[in-house]
């Protein structure tokens, strides 16, 4: 292996890669990156075994062939490098040298067949979907999706096909148990998706990372098989293993006889909520909403340091209710809303909450359903 | 005033209460047994410890001893239906009753003489009920404190009432071999004989100096069980530190060394701890292991934790994690969850279950249970 890069495009792919290698000290080989040079390009891979990317990049190949070397080490390696050309080539034992200008690193590295391979992907299984959109679906649900490890199967965002009449639209949906947010988009289709996957929260973070910094492209190539999504973006690769586990009967908790409505403001209730929850217990943070015609009022009760109030002007006309939620619950599913007129649905302080922007089109819907606190 | 204890102990309880439901059982050498394939004895009759056979004994071993022993499995539900009738006749004399476990209780009856005459009064009324209802007998001691009492209630098994007055302590302790206390095993009494010392007045004697170089800590406390002596107070079971903690406690069926069994029993103790913690609303911060070996040797060891916790699955972890910290001498009698550093908290819903039925039908357990006795309604997974 043998080839001249230029230091900005090596740099670039090594700074989109580079994290996913060291996450898990298990297996050396995963703290590496194997580099490989063939049909006259550089292909530069990483993985966790569960999320796998693969960055191709342009470089002027003199010999083919591969190496792994470690991830962090090079990384630190081209950063600090001044001039603009790195020629680098591989020695005996799975040693590589670098050379820039008047430095030489020599870098010891494992055999490059240890490297995990990344699963094969079928060309002709790719469709096209807009970037903008599979961004705004996975920011306006991931943040909804469990971390406890002992819920492993919400710890993901469900990917699925819906079909509302005759239209067609890309949904997801995530839960922690306590809150969900689901999100409908017109706009394309995607393959393998019709029963629907689970996308680990992790892999979608570094899809979305991905995606935010080929700031060049419009659409992502994607579809999944039964244990894998493939993604493909400008020059990279990207494979995340989905959760294998069961998705909760999430259509059955979205309420439907919610009859207490309110219309409220984003940007006044957001603004208020935070502030009263600075006085919200740290553990539970709930704070209770007490409706009555025409005003919400807002309170906080804190055991050591005291309490804190505010009234918000909603639009309701319905009877008087006391409802306790979690601040942080609602503060994030205001932030997941576009648009400045939320609308938020009550039924009784025992049943979940729906919000939902007030200005909705038939196909594009998207509500946070949240379950309140006993007070 | 002087404290007035009683120690009730059912004689041969689990034996006893199959010779009753079996008449072809009586006058014979009888033992109920774990299981009848393999196991241990559990309890063996009067006429079958002639022939040295002990709770705890490898059934080969007992019918090697005594061929024509009659070897009964276990029915753990009767017994315990049986015992917490037992136990609600013994409510009926003062509040304060402290269940030791499934066959013995302690009473505190200092302040019950005014309504029920003497404490032999007292002690005979309840041999009588028991009698009655039951058709079972038990030994009663009683004593100016638990210590005294529980060893008066061994002094004259079976059917035994045995009262021992403060005066007659020193004489009564004087000869008593060590070994004949609560809380004296077989180890510590080794480690005793060691020392020169075999009778409890020898060790009411024997400086405390001396006994902590030898066995740390519990000098002094070896030193007061030797004289006698024992403030701790009888805790009845219900109000054990009620709102202040939260804890569930059960003396296993059979001493166990299996850690598959015993997680499973710390598992259903920490799901009845996070009910009561839910029920309540209540969030904890600090776990508590509670273990008791096959020598009685108790400890307890807590873990405080950063973060509040009230649910099974948690609960379960930390106290798991205390369990498997600590290296298991002997095979255990009884495991005990608790939590504290409480505090009242919202609780917050789960968008998933079904709490409503569930509470429900939580409620109308615990109702069909006060009104039928304990156990009337349970979880068939603890059958």
């Amino acid at each position: 292996m043998n080839f001249d890069i230029d230091k900005k495009e090596f740099l670039k792919g090594l700074g989109l890669i580079q994290s996913l290698a060291g996450r898990k000290t298990t297996l050396p080989i995963l703290s590496h990156l194997l580099i490989q040079c063939a049909n006259g390009l550089l292909y530069l891979t990483a993985t966790d075994l569960e999320t796998g990317m693969c960055e191709k990049l342009n470089a002027d190949v003199h010999e083919e062939g591969k190496a792994s070397v470690s991830a962090k080490k090079i990384y630190e390696i081209v950063r600090e490098l001044q001039e603009e050309t790195i020629h680098v080539q591989k020695r005996e034992n799975q040693w590589i040298t670098l050379r820039c200008g008047r430095s030489i690193f020599n870098v010891a590295g494992l055999d490059p067949d240890e490297f995990p391979s990344l699963p094969t992907y079928q060309e002709e299984r790719f469709s096209k979907v807009s970037i903008l959109l599979l961004r705004e679906m996975i920011e306006k649900t991931v943040f909804a999706a469990s971390n406890e490890e002992s819920r492993y199967h919400l710890n993901g965002v469900f990917f699925v096909k819906n079909r509302k009449g005759e239209k067609e639209s890309l949904r997801m949906v995530a839960t922690d148990g306590h809150r969900l947010s689901l999100i409908d988009r017109e706009g394309g289709m995607v393959g393998g998706i019709e029963k629907g996957v689970i996308i680990p929260k992790k892999g979608l973070l570094e899809l979305r990372k991905a995606i935010s910094e080929k700031t060049g492209e419009a659409e992502i190539e994607l579809y999944f098989d039964q244990t894998h999504g493939f993604f493909r973006i400008g020059g990279s690769l990207m494979v995340i293993r989905l959760i294998d586990g069961e998705f909760p009967e999430y259509e059955q908790v979205i309420p439907k006889e919610n009859d207490k409505r309110v219309v409220m403001e984003k940007e006044k209730i957001y603004g208020s909520l935070r502030r009263v929850s600075t006085m919200a217990s740290e553990r539970v943070e709930g704070v209770k909403l007490s409706l009555k015609t025409g005003g919400l009022e807002i309170s906080a009760y804190h055991q050591d340091f005291g309490d804190a109030k505010e009234e918000v002007e909603v639009v309701y006309d319905g009877p008087p209710l006391d409802i306790g939620f979690n601040a942080r619950y609602l503060i994030e599913a205001l932030n997941a809303i576009g648009t400045e007129e939320v609308i938020m649905e009550l039924k009784d302080e025992g049943s979940p909450g729906l919000i939902r922007p007030a200005a909705l089109t038939e196909a594009s819907d998207q509500c946070c359903i949240i379950m309140p606190m006993r007070i | 005033m002087d404290r007035i204890i009683l120690h009730i102990d059912m004689d041969a309880f689990f034996i006893s209460v199959e010779q009753r439901d079996d008449p072809g059982l009586r006058g014979k050498a009888a033992a109920v047994c774990g299981s009848l394939s393999r196991g241990v004895v559990t309890s063996a009759n009067y006429e079958a410890r002639p022939y040295g056979i002990r709770a705890g004994m490898p059934i080969q071993e007992a019918k090697r001893r005594c061929p024509q022993l009659i070897l009964v499995e276990g029915d753990h539900s009767k017994y315990t239906e049986a015992a917490s009738r037992i136990f609600a006749i013994l409510k009926d004399y003062t509040p304060l009753v402290e269940i030791a476990s499934i066959d013995e209780a302690y009473l505190d009856i200092t302040r019950s003489q005014l309504l029920f005459k003497s404490p032999l009064h007292i002690a005979r009324s309840i041999k009588d009920r028991i009698r009655e209802k039951e058709k079972l007998t038990c030994s009663i001691g009683i004593g100016p404190n638990k210590l005294l009492a529980k060893l008066g209630s061994r002094l004259k098994k079976p059917d035994g009432l045995v009262m021992i007055e403060k005066e007659r302590v020193e004489e009564i302790l004087k000869d008593l071999p060590v070994s004949d206390l609560f809380g004296i095993g077989p180890k510590l009494t080794e480690g005793l004989n060691s020392m020169g010392i075999f009778t409890c007045g020898q060790l009411g004697r024997c400086p405390v100096s001396l006994l902590n170089r030898r066995f740390g800590v519990i000098g002094k406390r070896l030193q007061e069980m030797g004289l006698g002596l024992d403030d701790s107070p009888v805790v009845p079971f219900d109000e054990e530190e009620e709102a202040r903690s939260i804890s569930h406690s059960v003396t296993l069926e059979e001493d166990s060394s299996d850690s598959n069994l015993l997680r499973k029993v710390l598992l259903q103790l920490s799901e009845r701890v996070s009910r009561r913690m839910r029920r309540d609303s209540f969030y904890g911060r600090r776990v508590t292991l509670t273990i008791r070996y096959s020598d009685f040797y108790t400890f307890t060891k807590q873990k405080t934790l950063s973060q509040w916790i009230n649910s099974g699955n948690e609960i379960f972890h930390h106290a798991t994690e205390i369990f498997e910290s600590i290296l298991h001498p002997k095979p255990i009698r009884l495991l005990g969850v608790g939590m504290s550093l409480l505090k009242k908290d919202w609780c917050q819903l789960d968008l998933f279950e079904k709490r409503d039925k569930k509470d429900k039908l939580l409620k109308a357990m615990d109702r069909v249970n006060e009104r039928f006795g304990d156990w009337t309604l349970t979880w068939a997974s603890l059958l």
